[in-house]
């Protein structure tokens, strides 16, 4: 097997997960093997129940792998404890939801702060909004905003930390697809400008045209793997 | 057939199961202390009646110094008058085997024939005496020195030592709260009550054909006043010493008493677990309905009636309050048995069964009932009228706002997590007063509870620490010039002595008449002092009377009034003197006045019927045996040992209830603050969760969790501590704790603070703790894909 570069973030071999459900064993991975270097733009595309959810939430660090290996950087996150994965979520990885999961009672600059308290090297809390173009709408508590402009500030939360990667799970998928385009913007823009790997899943198949890489996931094994020679600006894109 | 809404509100139950379980533990508490309280109640109530009635307890208590036994003819006509018993009823020293100091034996004589007509014994083993020096015994004091049928007890009887032979031991409702002359707590090692016939006791007092004390029980509807009056004309030539009825007859009076105190706290402390409860079944029902809209709009939807869904919460409501009664008859009578414990320790009836009482029972349940339907009332009504399209559209999302703290500019001192708790708060300002009310409350309810134990500490402080100074207490058969002094003085291991002089009088203001006594103390008196509340030493007026506040409320009178002074005793003068001074004090209701003026007062030379004595205490135990011996020495009152007694006496009683106290404070205070974090933890553990993922730990979400919890309670301690103190002070000056025998004065010890303070922060840290553990479980995978 060979050693993984040094501008490898992710290097997960052979990953098996299974979960067991009443009596029955469910088979969400199969012996994915996968690498995702630095700065890439990477979609993960599947149906639901495909495994590219529990994908993600091993990479993020939520869920360990009943077999393989995960290295991040070279640090293997397969039998890491909880402990080591809350300070890897804390350290190194940005999360957006689909749902934004932001908190109510925190103004929008209070929201990515709550981030910058806890992060090492954090980037200002205004600077992170400024790059979502929410400058102007600090102030403003979640139930003020917009859907668009709510998952706007959950990138400026996940971003503000100089993540190394960004886990998107669905991130347009609560969204009308002119806000949609906005937060894919958003997401392309912290990817080329800070050069954060950027791993998106969806089941929307539209927005894997603005990947450098895309990853077809089916049946909990990996399908398909595309490179996008010239990915599509997300204006470009609709569905 | 169980409808699928039915069975729905049994999953609902199951759901909210860790919301519910504290609404109804607080509930079942409030049944529960409601139905124990007033079924103990109920229960002395009936064993008392039951038992004056049994033992014909008397209705009229009448002392004289010497009266033939031809009188009781002439009291028997009164009319109205039903039964007359004569007796002879003396104080005399004891050596009981085993004990160092003296106790003091009341010998009340049994008629030479049968059993009394009034104020009947109940033999509760052996038999009654037949002759010579047979006695019963009061069942506390046999039980208290392990003594045998057959024991012997030595006594010194008018001078001369005697052995009296226990044949049997019992109880009398005369003795119910057996307790010393001019004592608060019974001490049954200290103080035994005896009985023997006439003929054996009454030569040795002069009696032979005669009595000093007459008991009498009175026809129902006959004229109280009018009986009074003549039994007190009649027994005047002989020494009467003042009527007293059944109510203030001590061990009668400290029955009732209990009885007024158990009323005062049956009332209170349910309402306020009542109030707590349906507060928070307010709080929970409130929440139902609102995150239930859609499911409510579905099932109108479908066709179902606004009643219907109506009925549907009601139920669930209705299923809370059952169980909550259910589980509080449990408590009841468990509680209730446990205070009858505690009052069997106390109170000497022949039998104080618990019966749980089904008036009591209904009663509770009905009150739950009717507070928990007006409690969720608006909550039901919220989803009878919710329009099903109004319903199916999501509830607007919650509208923050700086909090007052930021607008003030202080927002820089908290950090962000501080914001949003803060801010919660501040958004839901009902739910958070709610929350703030119901730990004020059990933080009252604690300080209620304990303040009687530092009151009464307090107050054996001043009487037996501030007040007594002396070593030992000396009475005296009858009264004796001062000379006496130096004669006790010479009594092993004293070192110093100072007189004093009891006399029993009648005070008279108008129409205003008291029985009571004066003590008369000689200037300079070290050993004996004078306090008011405020514990400011009161000089003796060279003139006139220092008397207690409460004996001049009862008379109506104030300084530079003139009494009538009705001396009970001697030549039974009649005198007129000059209040000097009012003092607040805490017991009963004495009356002071100078040794030297006392005795010009009574046509005396300067005479003594007791001393205070200075003593070694070293020499204690031959200062006893030599004051056993001598004739003239009726009693000796060691002043550390009754302070310890009571001690002992006042810990066992309030012990117990403070424990039962605590607990049930510490499930009010455990019921508010669980259901506030759990349901903090419900409305916010996705939020919390999501901050998990973006990498906080679990402690860093903890302390956001829990941190309105704590708010809250910074803010409710403070109004919590004082609201138990305007509780203690309304109990304090209320019925059963403001009365002639004693008055609680109000004080709430640091340690009574803490100990509420406390019993909020150990149910706060437990339910912290489970709400932390519950946090520790949400599946954080789960958050990524739910939405609100």
């Amino acid at each position: 097997m060979a050693l993984p570069q040094t501008s490898t973030v992710f290097h997960i071999d052979d990953v098996t997960k299974t979960y067991q459900m009443g009596k029955v064993v469910v088979h969400a991975l199969r012996g994915v093997s996968l690498t995702i270097e630095d700065g890439e733009f990477v979609v993960m595309l599947g149906p639901s129940g495909s495994g590219k959810s529990t994908l993600l939430n091993i990479l993020g660090g939520l869920d360990t792998p009943t077999e393989g290996s995960v290295l991040y950087r070279a640090r293997e996150l397969s039998h890491a404890s909880r402990s080591e994965l809350t300070e890897f979520r804390r350290q190194s990885v940005g999360f957006v939801f689909q749902f934004y999961n932001l908190m109510p009672s925190l103004t929008a600059l209070e929201n990515v702060q709550v981030v910058t308290d806890i992060a090492k090297d954090p980037m200002s809390p205004r600077e992170a909004l400024d790059i979502v173009g929410l400058g102007e709408r600090v102030r403003h508590f979640p139930a003020q905003l917009s859907g668009g402009e709510q998952q706007r500030v959950a990138i400026a939360r996940a971003i503000a930390k100089r993540p190394a990667v960004l886990l998107c799970d669905e991130p347009t998928g609560a969204l009308d697809v002119s806000t949609g385009k906005l937060v894919l913007e958003a997401l392309r823009f912290v990817n080329r400008k800070l050069g954060a790997a950027v791993i998106v899943i969806t089941h929307n198949a539209a927005i894997a045209a603005m990947a450098d890489r895309v990853v077809s996931i089916a049946d909990g094994r990996i399908a398909n793997v595309e490179t996008n020679l010239v990915p599509a600006d997300p204006c470009d894109i609709s569905w | 057939m169980v409808t699928a809404l039915n069975r729905n509100v049994v999953r609902d139950l199951w759901r909210l199961r860790g919301q519910l379980v504290p609404i109804i533990l607080v509930m079942a508490c409030g049944v529960g202390i409601y139905i124990a309280m007033r079924s103990t109640m109920r229960s002395l109530e009936s064993a008392r009646s039951k038992y004056y009635a049994e033992e014909r307890f008397a209705d009229m208590f009448v002392g004289v110094k010497r009266a033939p036994a031809s009188l009781a003819r002439r009291i028997e006509t009164i009319d109205g008058v039903q039964s007359v018993e004569t007796r002879v009823v003396v104080d005399v020293t004891l050596d009981v085997p085993g004990m160092i100091e003296a106790a003091t034996g009341r010998i009340v004589s049994l008629p030479d024939r049968g059993r009394p007509a009034v104020n009947d014994v109940r033999l509760r083993s052996g038999r009654l005496p037949r002759r010579g020096n047979e006695v019963l015994v009061n069942e506390a004091f046999a039980k208290a020195h392990v003594l045998p049928l057959g024991a012997r007890i030595g006594a010194l009887i008018d001078g001369r030592y005697d052995d009296l032979e226990i044949v049997g031991t019992a109880l009398s409702p005369e003795f119910i709260y057996a307790v010393a002359p001019g004592l608060m707590f019974p001490d049954d090692k200290r103080f035994g009550v005896f009985w023997m016939r006439r003929r054996a006791i009454a030569p040795a007092f002069d009696m032979t054909g005669a009595f000093n004390d007459v008991v009498l029980r009175v026809a129902r509807g006959a004229s109280l006043h009018d009986i009074e009056l003549q039994v007190e004309d009649l027994v005047a030539p002989f020494g009467g010493a003042g009527v007293l009825w059944r109510e203030n007859q001590v061990s009668a009076f400290f029955v009732a008493n209990e009885l007024v105190q158990l009323q005062s706290f049956a009332t209170m402390i349910p309402a306020l677990f009542l109030f707590v409860g349906v507060f928070l079944l307010n709080i929970v029902v409130g929440r139902v309905v609102s995150s239930q809209r859609e499911i409510i709009a579905g099932l109108k939807a479908f066709g179902y009636r606004d009643r219907e869904i109506g009925w549907y919460f009601a139920k669930l409501v209705g299923a809370v309050v059952a169980i909550g009664c259910i589980l509080g008859v449990g408590i009841g009578v468990a509680t209730g048995r446990a205070m009858t414990e505690i009052y069997e320790r106390h109170f000497r009836f022949p039998e104080l069964p618990f019966k749980l009482g089904s008036a009591e029972t209904l009663e509770a349940a009905a009150l739950v009932g009717i507070a928990a339907a007006l409690g969720t009332a608006f909550a039901i009504r919220r989803a009878v009228t919710l329009l099903p399209a109004e319903g199916m559209r999501p509830e607007a999302p919650p509208v923050y706002r700086p909090t007052v703290l930021e607008r003030m500019g202080l927002s820089r001192l908290f950090p962000v997590a501080a914001h949003s708790v803060l801010r919660e708060i501040e958004r839901k300002p009902r739910r958070s007063a709610l929350t703030i009310a119901g730990v004020v409350m059990a933080t009252g309810l604690t300080v209620m509870n304990t303040f009687s134990f530092d009151s009464i500490r307090h107050l054996l402080h001043v009487h037996f620490g501030l007040a007594q100074r002396e070593t030992v207490q000396v009475s005296l058969h009858e009264p004796r010039g001062t000379a006496l002094l130096s004669e006790l003085e010479h009594l092993p291991g004293v070192q110093y002595g100072e007189p004093f002089r009891v006399v029993p009088v009648r005070f008279r203001a108008g129409s205003r008449v008291k029985s009571g006594s004066i003590v008369g103390m000689a200037q300079g008196t070290t050993l004996m002092a004078l306090h008011d509340r405020q514990l400011a030493r009161i000089a003796l007026p060279v003139r006139g009377l220092v008397i207690a506040e409460k004996l001049a409320e009862l008379l109506s009178v104030g300084v530079g009034d003139s009494l009538r002074v009705e001396i009970l005793e001697g030549r039974r003068a009649v005198r007129t003197v000059e209040i000097a001074r009012v003092v607040d004090t805490m017991m009963g209701t004495p009356a002071h006045m100078e040794l030297a003026s006392l005795c010009r007062m009574l046509q005396e030379t300067p005479s003594m019927n007791g001393a205070w004595l200075h003593v070694d205490e070293a020499k204690l135990p031959q200062l006893h045996e030599a004051a056993k011996r001598k004739p003239v020495v009726t009693g000796v009152i060691e002043r550390r040992a009754t302070l310890r007694s009571a001690r002992t006496t006042i810990d066992s009683y309030l012990g117990s209830w403070l424990v039962v106290g605590l607990l049930f404070s510490l499930v009010m205070s455990f019921g508010v603050l669980y259901n506030a974090v759990r349901i903090t933890l419900a409305e916010r553990s996705r939020e919390l969760a999501s901050l998990r993922v973006l990498g906080f730990r679990h402690r860093e979400v903890g302390i956001i969790l829990v941190g309105e919890m704590i708010v809250l309670i910074c803010i409710a301690l403070p109004i919590g501590l004082a609201f138990g103190y305007a509780l203690a002070y309304a109990m304090a000056t209320g019925p059963g704790f403001d009365t002639e025998q004693f008055r609680l004065p109000l004080v709430v010890s640091p340690s009574t603070y803490a100990t509420a303070t406390l019993a909020v922060v150990a149910s706060a840290v437990v339910s912290g703790w489970r709400a932390w553990r519950m946090l520790e479980r949400v599946d954080l995978v789960e958050v990524l894909k739910s939405h609100d």
